[in-house]
């Protein structure tokens, strides 16, 4: 494996912007279905 | 560390909204393996490997990336560079305690490896050349929102009219929430990162954010940051977070850090230059300022 290299001009970490659902979202018909996935980028 | 990517589809069948969503992981995963600087086999550490040595055949997509990122260095004059991997980093440790910064001099000399334009592209022959021994490129300031990207067009083309692809906070967005409303975005505070300071409705767009949230070091009473300015290798002062808001994930990505470089004035100049994209900066004071199509309300 290589290492970390080349890291400071990232914003990696930096930022913990969200995406908000709305809680009625369940009347509508609609879902939203989510799955999370980690990556060395 | 590592990133963490959240996929989000929209669809009344489960099943059906997680073969796509697994789609787009897929994409993620390949880009990852292509571009990884952890992986020995990427084809960024096979061109690092030969830096100064040879030009190193990559496929058309890398190839390609590298051309938009020298572009957007051309466009941030060095601001954004992906040979920023050759910094030398034994200056700096924002873990512990730094009580002093180098002298001009002295930075100067841990980024001289740092040029875009020693970055040898043949279209031809699809070949990515470093000349000097020791360069190193990386895609920390723009892979993300490149995958991010790609994502969201696998989704897209899968069918997936509605979704979210939120990459450790640089996102973007398309189609609507299952009532209908657009997504809602909510923007990090810089002084403290598990609190919101703004909410977005947004729809069709990529949003990211640079901060200075957690690594960063006082010295003299004042703040210096963990991102390093390639062109004078000294940190950068002044600023806590910049959010870029634009169409294009990988373009988001790609801006936010630049602009924090480029400082307050200099960097909403450029955005303001720019057409379908906006800045969101705040500074050490808790100062906001934007481009000129931001309202806050």
């Amino acid at each position: 494996m290589g290492d970390r290299k080349g890291n400071f001009m990232c914003t990696t970490e930096c930022s913990g912007n969200i995406v908000v659902t709305d809680p009625a979202e369940q009347k509508t018909g609609g879902f939203t279905f989510k799955a999370v996935v980690k990556v060395w980028l | 560390m590592g990133n963490h990517f959240e996929l989000t589809a929209v669809s009344d069948n489960e099943e059906w909204a997680n073969e796509r969503i697994e789609a787009g992981i897929t994409e993620i995963q390949r880009i990852e393996k292509l571009l990884t600087t952890f992986s020995d086999e990427s084809e960024t550490n096979q061109v690092n490997e030969h830096a100064g040595i040879a030009p190193v055949a990559v496929s058309e997509e890398t190839f390609n990336l590298v051309e938009r990122s020298i572009r957007i260095s051309a466009l941030t004059q060095g601001a954004f560079d992906i040979t920023y991997g050759s910094i030398d980093k034994r200056l700096w440790n924002f873990d512990k305690d730094m009580t002093s910064l180098p002298d001009k001099a002295t930075a100067k000399k841990m980024v001289r490896l740092i040029n875009y334009r020693n970055i040898v592209l043949d279209k031809e022959k699809s070949t990515i050349y470093l000349k000097e021994k020791g360069m190193r490129i990386g895609f920390g300031g723009i892979g993300k929102g490149y995958a991010a990207e790609r994502a969201r067009q696998v989704m897209k083309d899968l069918g997936v009219k509605s979704g979210v692809v939120n990459a450790s906070g640089d996102l973007c967005a398309w189609g609507y929430q299952p009532g209908g409303n657009p997504w809602t975005v909510g923007i990090v505070n810089p002084n403290a990162t598990k609190e919101i300071f703004s909410w977005m409705s947004i729809t069709d767009i990529a949003v990211a954010t640079s901060g200075n949230y957690e690594k960063y070091v006082m010295i003299d009473g004042k703040k210096y940051s963990h991102t390093i300015d390639p062109r004078s290798g000294l940190p950068v002062t002044g600023i806590k977070s910049v959010t870029i808001i634009t169409t294009n994930a990988e373009i988001a990505d790609a801006m936010a850090t630049p602009v924090m470089i480029m400082g307050i004035y200099t960097g909403l100049d450029l955005i303001n230059q720019m057409k379908d994209i906006e800045a969101i900066i705040i500074d050490d004071d808790d100062k906001m300022y934007t481009s000129k199509n931001i309202n806050i309300k």
